[in-house]
């Protein structure tokens, strides 16, 4: 071994505390490349491979009711690869051991075997026989979270029928990798929805649709424009009521996957770059500090002959070794987390295969990544070494210079205790380091506060969305619109107390060159489960004229209040109106419109007529309540509120320990490693004045706040500079997520960010704790005999 | 120049090794007890060393840095210790100083055994009775010459100004200076301002011109001749410079350990007298 190398293997271990500190930091970026970058590559191998392999349709569309034969003249639309016919129908399903009412939506597929598009994957059990016409492939997220498996029955209400169906298999589909209930939005309690597969002449029968459909999936032809095979489909559907084709973008379960990977490939590619900048920054000071101390050393080895690319290589492999530690530190937990996190992703989206394969990709960035940081933070202590002059290196440096603060050039000096004086003057002769130190500091407080807003903020959104905006307990749905007498009749049953009707309209609002397939909900003049909020929470009523949208639907048309927008109603062959916007409403989820029920009766020409109902129930007498729903025929589906907000909840709840886990985990290695780093360069560098002050009889405490109050000043600064990174990030974050399907409040709450701030004053004391243990063991006599 | 019995080195008759026969350390009769520490209350005598004896073990070598060192040092008084590297001397002076324990014999500082006090007393002790000076000044660099001495006066229980400290040692014009703006003899008289700004009883001066020249070097000294002359305080010097013995009243030499040779000088010479 040459002697370099053992020069560089003992300086390694006797500055392990530094090294691991800062490996601790690069091995969190890396950490965060390999798991999150990983993931996202996982979830996009496992998407692009399921919907080749299952032939995940481009174009869907709904309509009322169309003959067998118009299949073919869909067929004939040019662009259009494949078409899918099927029957789909919403179902209210009794599960056993269930008291809350559970929906369906039930998909057609051939008795024969797989259709042509969005095949299914059975995970246990076995296609449907071709004969058996009560017999169901049901979704796998909905059969384990009520315990269903194969050879099961559940019963169902099927066009108004109950019938018993037994479940010959549990299978998945890509077009519900995310089963959610298109009613409910992607908040949804999974033991409430699931979708289920009949066979064709089975479901034929029991909808009174034999020879007849009313849902397509269409496959695109490769180079077909998206756009033109959707007007020609609805050109044919029209006269069927269709309800307008869309593609990918708006079919929920796709759209939910595509924004998830979307949003986090966002924190993918900035979260590594800030644990590595600030591992380049202290090993910047770590490197400028051992240079300096061994300024002799360097000289000597210059002297007999050493090359300046030989000192140089030197300390680069210095701060190699503790990048490499890091990396390879990074890798491995990268992988086991990043293994972790895709089976999280398991969880919630269902693939055949979810396996975690990151590829070579993010770990040959993590590596590149990495080295460049090592070569940043290394390259000015590097240089100085080398172009130290040898005659030069082996003089002692100048004594460190000071100057008055600036608060003492204001006079304000008499303010200040000597000790005091000395601690700010080290902090404000190298303002630079000060500076970078407290940007640490700052970000490990804004990754716990991303975090911790975050999270503040979904709570915050199901707060207003359920709390301020929905105030119903359940809302319950027709079978078919109805007379709002049905509504008054629903307040017969024991534990209703209030019922509100609404009617819901598919239509297509178009303004300009844009438009949005959306439902246009009508409500009773003057609701009050359902009262219009602005930005601020403040409700007021609806306007007797006119339509409402959401600002987010007003947006994406273009439109504000005063302007008038073209109605096609989509379930009246596509008739069309127009209508002015009256006021725009802000909701957390969806896009909407709503119209007074009167106002949207004449718009339709017909008496009014509800959809379904809003109601308020008794507390206590829910399961109730739910079973007398159940057995009315003419009742589509119920959903509870209260049931899906608490689902929700339990579901934050268990993240939030998980994301704060590794959030603290993250927050403290950069806080400890700049904290620690700082206090022992600090250590390093006054070590033999603090240690004369013990001389001169300073107690150990005293001497320790005037090594630890340069990194309390530090902290402190790193506070307020964290609140402002931690709430400015979130803000962006936040708006990332603004999506159509939902959005977010900034939920900036004093709490949380002195719960932020203590935590990271926590982890900095304790840094500071271990650098004094130092401080105390200091050798009082050495100090008298040497010199620095 | 005579050999003088205030020391008692290994060299000494065995008689003396328990008596006070011709101390001017008188009384440590076992009668006149002291409630913290029976059998001394020396009002006159700063410090008593009684066979201190330092071992420093360090892997498996033994070093006797101190063998038996038996030493009163009068109230008032300015000694001289000399000695070649490794003798010793600063051993010494750090025990005497509170920086370190004997491993064996009693040290009293004013009756006091500074031999069994815990780091938290000697602490205390260092604080309220000790000036230290250092060969290399070891000011803070980021405070002036006057917030320097003014760091110590904050924490003494009685101390001058550190104006009137500075002033003493010469200063009174560089009192708003940085160290890296003050020459070497002048950071050491900072140094020696800060050791005395609290009164303390005994000032501890480790090779206080070793890293300064000759002319410099003179002023330091006679810096520290004024505090003992003007304040009365009892000052330690050692140095491996038999020329500044001169100013003292008394001198030992310490060897390997032993203090070797002891003698009180009649007359004190005055630094302007020195030359080496």
């Amino acid at each position: 071994m040459r002697m370099l190398d053992r020069k560089l293997l003992r300086d390694t271990w006797r500055l392990r505390g530094q090294m691991l500190s800062i490996a601790a930091i690069v091995a969190a970026g890396i950490l965060s490349v390999i798991t999150l970058q990983g993931t996202l590559r996982s979830l996009e191998l496992a998407r692009e491979d399921y919907y080749r392999e299952y032939r995940f349709a481009d174009v869907f569309a709904t309509l009322d009711r169309a003959p067998e034969g118009v299949a073919r003249r869909l067929e004939a639309v040019p662009g259009v690869a494949a078409v899918e016919t099927r029957i789909t129908s919403l179902v209210v399903l009794q599960v056993p051991g269930l008291d809350l009412p559970a929906t369906g939506r039930i998909v057609s597929v051939p008795e024969t075997g797989q259709p042509g598009l969005n095949r299914l994957h059975v995970r246990e059990g076995r296609w449907i026989a071709p004969d058996a016409h009560d017999e169901v492939l049901l979704s796998e997220q909905f059969a384990k979270a009520n315990g269903l498996s194969a050879g099961d029955t559940l019963r169902a209400v099927v066009n108004g029928r109950l019938r018993t169906l037994h479940i010959a298999g549990i299978a998945i589909s890509p077009e519900f990798v995310y089963e959610v209930d298109p009613a409910s939005g992607f908040l949804s309690d999974e033991r409430l929805f699931g979708v289920l597969w009949l066979g064709r002449e089975a479901l034929e029968a029991a909808e009174d649709m034999a020879g007849a459909f009313n849902d397509v999936a269409v496959r695109l032809a490769p180079g077909a424009s998206e756009r033109r095979v959707l007007a020609g489909i609805d050109g044919v559907l029209d006269a069927y009521g269709g309800l307008g084709s869309h593609g990918r973008r708006d079919q929920i379960s796709a759209r939910l996957l595509d924004d998830e990977i979307a949003q986090n490939r966002a924190t993918a590619a900035v979260i590594p770059f800030v644990f590595l900048g600030i591992a380049a920054f202290l090993l910047n000071i770590v490197l400028l500090r051992l240079t300096s101390l061994e300024r002799d050393q360097i000289g000597t080895l210059k002297a007999f002959g050493y090359s300046d690319a030989d000192i140089g290589l030197h300390y680069l492999r210095l701060a190699g070794t503790a990048v490499a530690l890091g990396t390879v530190l990074g890798i491995g937990a990268g992988m086991w987390l990043g293994s972790a996190y895709t089976d999280l992703y398991a969880r919630y989206f269902r693939f055949p295969v979810l396996e975690y394969r990151p590829g070579w990709v993010p770990a040959a960035t993590a590596i590149a990544v990495s080295a460049a940081a090592a070569l940043a933070g290394a390259w000015s202590a590097v240089r100085r070494a080398a172009r130290l002059q040898p005659a030069e290196a082996m003089r002692a440096e100048a004594p460190a210079e000071f100057r008055p603060l600036i608060v003492e050039r204001w006079g304000l000096h008499h303010l200040l205790s000597p000790a005091q004086r000395m601690v700010l003057r080290n902090v404000e002769r190298r303002p630079a380091r000060a500076f970078v130190s407290a940007l640490g500091v700052a970000f490990s407080i804004a990754i716990l506060l991303i975090g911790m807003v975050l999270l503040d903020s979904v709570y915050g959104m199901v707060d207003v969305q359920f709390r301020t905006i929905q105030r119903e307990d359940a809302s319950t749905s027709f079978t078919r619109p109805a007379d709002p007498r049905a509504v008054r009749e629903l307040l017969r049953v024991p534990g209703i107390v209030e019922a509100e009707a609404y009617r819901m309209v598919p239509v297509r609002l178009t303004s300009g060159h844009r438009t949005r397939l959306v439902a246009v909900t009508g409500l009773e003049h003057g609701s009050r489960l359902r009262p219009m909020t602005d930005g601020e929470g403040r409700t007021y009523p609806l306007p007797a004229g006119g339509i409402v949208l959401s600002r987010r639907l007003a947006l994406n048309l273009g439109v504000a209040p005063g302007d008038v927008l073209r109605i096609e109603l989509m379930d009246r062959g596509g008739a069309v109106r127009h209508a002015t916007v009256a006021a725009l409403v802000d909701e957390m989820i969806g896009v909407n419109a709503y119209m007074e029920a009167a106002e949207l009766g004449r718009l339709l020409g017909e008496l009014p007529q509800v959809s379904g109902a809003w109601l308020r129930i008794r507390r206590g007498e829910e399961a109730s309540v739910y079973a007398a729903l159940r057995e009315r025929p003419a009742v589509a589906g119920t959903v509870s509120k209260s049931a899906m907000v608490r689902a929700f909840e339990d579901q934050m709840a268990e993240s939030l320990a998980i994301t704060m886990t590794i959030l603290v985990t993250l927050a403290g290695i950069l806080a400890v490693g700049v904290i620690y780093n700082g206090a022992r360069i600090a250590l390093s560098e006054r070590g033999r004045e603090l240690a004369s002050l013990r001389v001169l009889g300073f107690t150990r405490a005293e001497v320790a706040a005037m090594l630890l109050g340069e990194q309390g000043i530090i902290t402190l600064l790193g506070l307020p500079i964290g609140a402002f990174l931690g709430a400015v990030m979130s803000a962006v974050i936040i708006r990332a997520y603004d999506t159509e399907m939902y959005r977010m409040p900034l939920v900036l709450r004093p709490t949380t960010f002195l719960t932020a701030a203590a935590l990271i004053v926590v982890v900095a004391a304790v840094a500071g704790l271990l650098v004094r243990r130092r401080l105390d063991r200091a050798d009082l006599i050495a100090v008298l005999k040497t010199r620095e | 120049m005579r050999a003088h019995p205030y020391w008692r080195g290994t060299l000494a008759p065995p008689t003396l090794l328990n008596g006070n026969s011709g101390g001017v350390c008188v009384s440590d009769d076992l009668n006149d007890v002291d409630p913290i520490l029976p059998g001394l209350t020396d009002e006159e005598c700063v410090f008593r060393t009684r066979d201190v004896h330092k071992i420093y073990v360090t892997g498996e070598v033994q070093v006797h840095a101190l063998r038996s060192i038996d030493l009163d040092v009068p109230a008032g008084q300015l000694m001289v210790m000399l000695g070649a590297s490794g003798s010793g001397k600063s051993t010494l002076l750090n025990i005497l100083g509170g920086l370190d324990v004997p491993t064996g014999g009693t040290v009293l500082f004013r009756g006091v055994d500074l031999s069994t006090a815990d780091e938290r007393a000697r602490t205390r002790y260092r604080r309220e009775r000790v000036g230290f000076v250092f060969q290399f000044y070891n000011l803070i660099p980021s405070l002036t010459a006057r917030e320097n001495v003014a760091l110590v006066t904050e924490i003494a229980t009685s101390p001058m100004e550190p104006a009137e400290a500075l002033r003493r040692t010469g200063l009174p014009d560089r009192m708003d200076h940085f160290p890296s703006q003050l020459s070497g003899g002048e950071q050491q008289r900072v140094a020696i301002a800060r050791a005395i700004a609290k009164r303390p009883d005994v000032l501890l001066c480790d090779e206080p011109t070793g890293a300064l020249d000759y002319e410099t070097g003179k002023l330091v000294l006679d810096a520290v001749a004024r505090v003992n002359e003007e304040l009365g305080t009892t000052v330690i010097i050692i140095t491996h410079n038999v020329a500044i013995g001169a100013m003292a009243d008394r001198v030992i030499r310490l060897s390997s350990g032993h203090i070797v040779e002891a003698w009180d000088n009649e007359r004190r010479a005055a630094t302007s007298e020195l030359s080496w």
